[in-house]
């Protein structure tokens, strides 16, 4: 006991003594060990942690897979879910919902809420019990059943004040009397940020493939099948449904996973890895730094190591002896780390919310909980050996009667130098990857940022409206509201233009198979296209450029022909080099669908994410007065701050219909804003963590070369004596960082541009301008380590020979 | 063989390569130390002395040769083996006296016997005491290093080296760094020590300090060239 607590209290001590030393290696701990836990916990929370039920580990979504594109939030067909659930053997329980608006009213007031319509096997799925009532039961879902609803806690608390008798009582929603017969705990928002649930009715086998509806399914997967063969089976049997059905089922497969994955979409493993990857980087070279201090302590040390060598200290105490060190560095650093990262997720947690172009899932809960304090633990002790173990072998490994003998701690400098160069290396080459990765992802975002999406997207404020199916029954009735709310909105002093899209530009829109007129399809292999309803007007208040033909307008009725405006990209990829004009088009989900002719052609316009797989999509419009909606994104065009017209936004709506309320009201701008919200904050991130590599490496160069620069004063004081120039002696020094510099970028610099590739390929930019990143930035780690070279041997050199000499 | 022997050195050479150079810094050496005994190395610098001791006090390994320790052949061990003897039989004193400056006087002549297994906290304590009582430097045992004179350190150093009760101590030129008066102090230290019964080995350039020695053993080259008695008369020069 008395031995190693001799040892504790030795390192301790030896601590206290170099108060910057200390500082500066737990500091730098801190910022690795905190953002590599910030990180874990922050994956954790999205993507790896269990949904909070007693399976949550083997819950999962099924969704659609469309032409390479992986699609969430309901994109499987309701006839390919029957079939699924009829074929499978690899689920305990399969059930689907699909998210739809709940515009509630107590006849007070109408409020929208995000509204989750799902078979009754949902609630026995997440095992959980409503708080008060019950929840649905076959009953409930056999069409002509009494409506009837369970609401979220939210919703009893904030729109039904909490009311004690709120079970049997009878509300309007979505314009039709339904009954709540349960409230759901606190907390309890599944599939993702359900807030009131309704019993799913439709009857697959009283509809057509193309009437059916798209819903997501929720799967309990038996445990004895791996992922692997879920998805196997899965792939089989939409693989049968897409040669059977080719109209509705054109390239298109189904993918099982999590749901935490589903959410976060396309390449969000690709970018988690890179997340992982960089913060393991951040973490080794926090470790390489603190080593390397502690390797060159330990050869400042090198004397009372050999003393202790001498008085018959076994090597397992040396080694641990100098290991406390590393412990108590480690420990403090990883204890200041946890603060920081919990803290971070603190104000994570905060800002998501605005960040997000969603609601935030109800599984994101940014806190450190005891398994993730317990795997910091871990990283602590394991950071605490790796950063401990090299100088103390180095140390314990040393020719103690060559310093006992000649009392110089340089004794060890080659061998201990030997490993600093490849330390220095290292560090090098882990900075270049992350600060090119960081630079790569700035530049391509900025492009991104500045993308066209084809429509005059600023100054607009839009706002989503679903008209209830029980009173907009007659499509006339949808049409004149949407008429008398595009008029209202354009009297609005300050408003310059109004319309109404079903999907505006930077929105996603359905991606629907079809068959251009002349253009040869083989093996029901059908192309897809983009489509959104446009409100007469709109394309112009959008300013989406005409290049042929005309806009919609009054000719286009119900009764007339049926029309298509379609994108350039759509008119040059399927009638190149002619005019599109008079061309036609139809949808082939449906047998008597019509043929659309294409009255105008407008620019290219973005719907959806601004990256390689949807930016290119083609789009067409149709006219609403033929293409009659519930849902439609209503918007104006302002002078000034489209925030200022929120008010008025909802009183123009509330005064054709109080009874529907508009949700989702964002200015256009920020909605694309957030479209790339999630690849900006990983920018920020990626940021944040080359920053730190650029810091730990700096830093760390510096000390390592500083050291080996003091420990050759005696060498410079020699070739000076012997007559070597001031430039000389300053080149042979500057020679030493550079080597190493050039190693290390030659490490780095190909490593660097394969790891950015994935995010490349993922946003798909559309120059090479990030290319420069990998001159730029071996630049600036040129600039970097050179002066991390500069200044320590200037310092050599501005010592009189003499005194160099003398130097020890 | 003496069965007063403590100490054997049988055709001892010690040969170092550095780079393409072959340097013979011990060769042939036969030495025998008895028990109580007080004896001097002396020679010129570079002869081998420092290196003898070094092989004597297990800090390095003969490249040939022999040595028997309390009769025990070491010349061969493991690392961790000889640390572990020279811990136990050994007790260093060396010229710039090699205190840890950031552990104070006690836990400076405590560390050898934190290395040790048979040695329990307390009689850690008392060794400590005792071996500082030993060289009257008791009073300091809570000072640092850098808050004693020379002679004071050297007396610490001599406290440690006797504190775990060694066969042998093993001084390197002992009063090297220090002025007249100190060294006379550490030298009847020294004489206090050998005539209470231990074995003491000293490499020394001074003659006067291996005139106080029982026998002087002087090297050239790296080879024993003489092995005589110190006589009374010279002792008394």
């Amino acid at each position: 006991m008395m031995k190693w607590l001799f040892d504790v209290k030795y390192a301790y001590r030896m601590l206290l003594k170099n108060p910057g030393f200390t500082s500066l290696t737990v500091s730098v701990m801190a910022a690795g060990l905190g953002l590599c836990v910030f990180m874990l916990a922050f994956i954790s929370s999205i993507v790896l942690r269990p949904l909070p039920f007693a399976d949550g580990e083997h819950m999962y979504v099924i969704e659609a897979e469309v032409d390479g594109v992986l699609y969430n939030g309901g994109s499987i067909l309701l006839h390919d879910y029957l079939d699924i659930k009829e074929q499978s053997q690899s689920y305990e329980t399969l059930g689907a919902y699909y998210s739809a608006t709940a515009n509630l009213s107590n006849g007070d007031r109408a409020e929208r809420f995000s509204g989750i319509v799902t078979e009754p096997n949902m609630f026995s799925f997440t095992s959980t019990d409503p708080i008060i009532g019950r929840t649905f039961n076959d009953q409930d879902a056999i069409e002509g059943a009494q409506p009837v609803t369970v609401i979220g806690y939210e919703v009893w608390q904030n729109y039904f004040s909490n009311d004690q008798q709120i079970v049997g009582k009878s509300v309007k929603l979505n314009g039709v009397a339904t009954t709540i017969i349960g409230v759901m705990p606190q907390g309890y928002k599944f599939p993702m940020a359900g807030q009131l649930w309704l019993p799913m009715k439709e009857d697959g086998k009283r509809l057509t493939r193309a009437e059916s509806p798209n819903v997501s399914i929720f799967a309990l997967k038996k445990t004895s099948v791996s992922l692997a063969q879920a998805t196997q089976e899965l792939q089989g049997i939409m693989a049968i449904a897409e040669k059977n059905f080719p109209e509705t089922n054109g390239k298109t497969s189904a993918y099982i996973t999590s749901f935490q994955k589903n959410m976060m979409g396309n390449g969000s493993e690709m970018i988690i890895g890179l997340m992982l990857t960089a913060v393991t980087f951040v973490l080794i070279l926090a470790c390489v730094n603190v080593g390397n201090l502690l390797l060159a302590r330990a050869n400042e040390r090198a004397k009372e190591t050999a003393i202790r060598v001498a008085l018959g200290a076994p090597r397992a105490r040396l080694i641990m002896q100098m290991m406390w060190e590393s412990v108590f560095i480690c420990t403090l650093g990883g204890l200041f780390g946890l603060f920081i990262a919990a803290w971070a997720l603190e104000l994570m947690d905060a800002f998501l919310p605005n960040m997000l172009p969603m609601a935030v899932p109800f599984w994101w809960a940014m806190t450190l909980d005891a398994k993730l304090i317990y795997q910091s633990i871990l990283i602590i002790i394991t950071t605490a050996f790796i950063t401990g173990i090299i100088p103390a072998w180095k140390m314990s490994r040393s020719d103690f009667n060559a310093v006992l003998r000649d009392g110089t701690r340089g004794a060890q400098g080659k061998r201990a130098g030997r490993v600093n160069r490849i330390l220095v290396i290292l560090e090098v080459a882990l900075s270049c990857i992350l600060l090119s990765l960081s630079g790569v992802l700035y530049v391509v975002l900025q492009e991104v940022n500045n993308t066209d999406y084809g429509a005059n997207t600023g100054h607009k404020l839009e706002a989503r409206i679903g008209l209830p199916e029980a009173t907009y029954e007659n499509e006339q009735d949808r049409l004149q509201y949407f008429q008398r709310l595009v008029e209202r909105l354009q009297t609005i002093p300050g408003v310059s233009g109004a319309g109404a899209m079903s999907n505006l530009p930077g929105n996603g829109t359905w991606y629907r198979a079809f068959q251009p007129e002349g253009f040869e399809i083989t093996d029901k292999q059908y192309p897809r296209t983009g489509e959104s309803i446009s409100f007469t007007g709109s394309m112009q208040a959008l300013d989406m450029r005409l290049i042929e033909g005309r806009y919609f307008d009054s000719r286009d009725r119900v009764d007339s022909l049926p029309v298509a405006i379609i994108t350039d990209s759509m008119a040059d990829k399927y009638w190149p080099e002619q005019s599109s004009l008079g061309k036609r088009f139809k949808y082939v989900n449906d047998e008597d669908a019509p043929w659309y002719t294409v009255v105008g052609v407008v620019n290219h316009v973005i719907h959806g994410q601004p990256y390689s797989m949807i930016k290119h999509r083609t789009t067409a419009y149709r006219p609403y007065t033929q293409a009659n909606r519930r849902f439609m994104s209503a918007f104006i065009d302002v002078q000034g701050d489209p925030d200022e017209y929120r008010a008025a936004f909802n009183a123009a709506a509330a005064k054709i219909d109080p009874e529907v309320p508009t949700y989702n009201m964002m200015v256009l701008k920020e909605k694309i804003r957030r479209n790339i919200g999630g690849m900006s904050f990983i920018r920020d991130l990626f940021g944040v963590f080359a920053l730190c590599a650029l810091l730990l490496a700096s830093s760390g160069i510096y000390g390592v070369l500083a050291n080996s620069t003091s420990r050759r004063t005696q060498e410079i004081g020699i070739r000076r004596a012997v007559g070597a120039s001031d430039a000389k002696v300053m080149s042979m020094l500057m020679r030493q960082g550079w080597i190493q510099l050039i190693i290390g970028l030659v490490i780095g610099i190909p490593l660097a541009y394969l790891a950015s590739q994935g995010i490349v390929q993922l946003v798909g930019p559309e120059t090479n301008n990030y290319y420069f990143v990998f001159a730029a930035i071996p630049a600036i780690i040129t600039l970097v380590v050179s002066s991390a070279t500069y200044f320590p041997a200037k310092k050599a050199i501005a010592l009189e020979p003499s005194s160099a000499l003398r130097y020890e | 063989m003496n069965d007063n022997a403590l100490i054997t050195l049988s055709n001892i050479e010690k040969v170092f390569h550095t780079d393409e150079v072959e340097t013979h810094a011990l060769a042939d050496i036969q030495l025998t130390i008895n028990a109580g005994e007080y004896l001097a190395i002396s020679g010129p610098s570079g002869c081998g002395k420092s290196t003898l001791l070094s092989v004597l006090g297990l800090l390095d390994t003969p490249t040939n040769g022999d040595y028997v320790l309390n009769k025990q052949q070491v010349a061969n061990l493991k690392a961790s083996e000889r640390a572990h003897i020279r811990n136990k039989e050994v007790g260093f004193i060396f010229q710039s006296f090699n205190l840890i400056s950031d552990l104070t006087v006690e836990e400076n002549v405590a560390l050898p016997l934190t290395y040790r297994d048979d040695y329990s906290s307390k009689e850690v304590v008392e060794a400590v005491k005792k071996a500082l009582a030993k060289v009257d430097m008791l009073h300091r045992a809570s000072h640092f290093p850098s808050q004693l004179s020379g002679g004071q350190q050297q007396r610490v150093a001599v406290a440690r080296a006797i504190a775990g009760n060694p066969s042998i101590i093993l001084a390197d030129e002992p009063t090297g760094n220090l002025d007249s008066k100190n060294a006379e102090a550490v030298m009847s230290l020294l004489d206090s020590l050998h005539s209470e019964g231990a074995t003491i080995c000293m490499v020394t350039h001074d003659p006067r300090s291996a005139q106080r020695s029982e026998r002087l053993v002087e090297i050239l080259d790296g080879k024993i060239i003489a092995d005589n008695p110190i006589k009374r008369g010279m002792h008394a020069a």
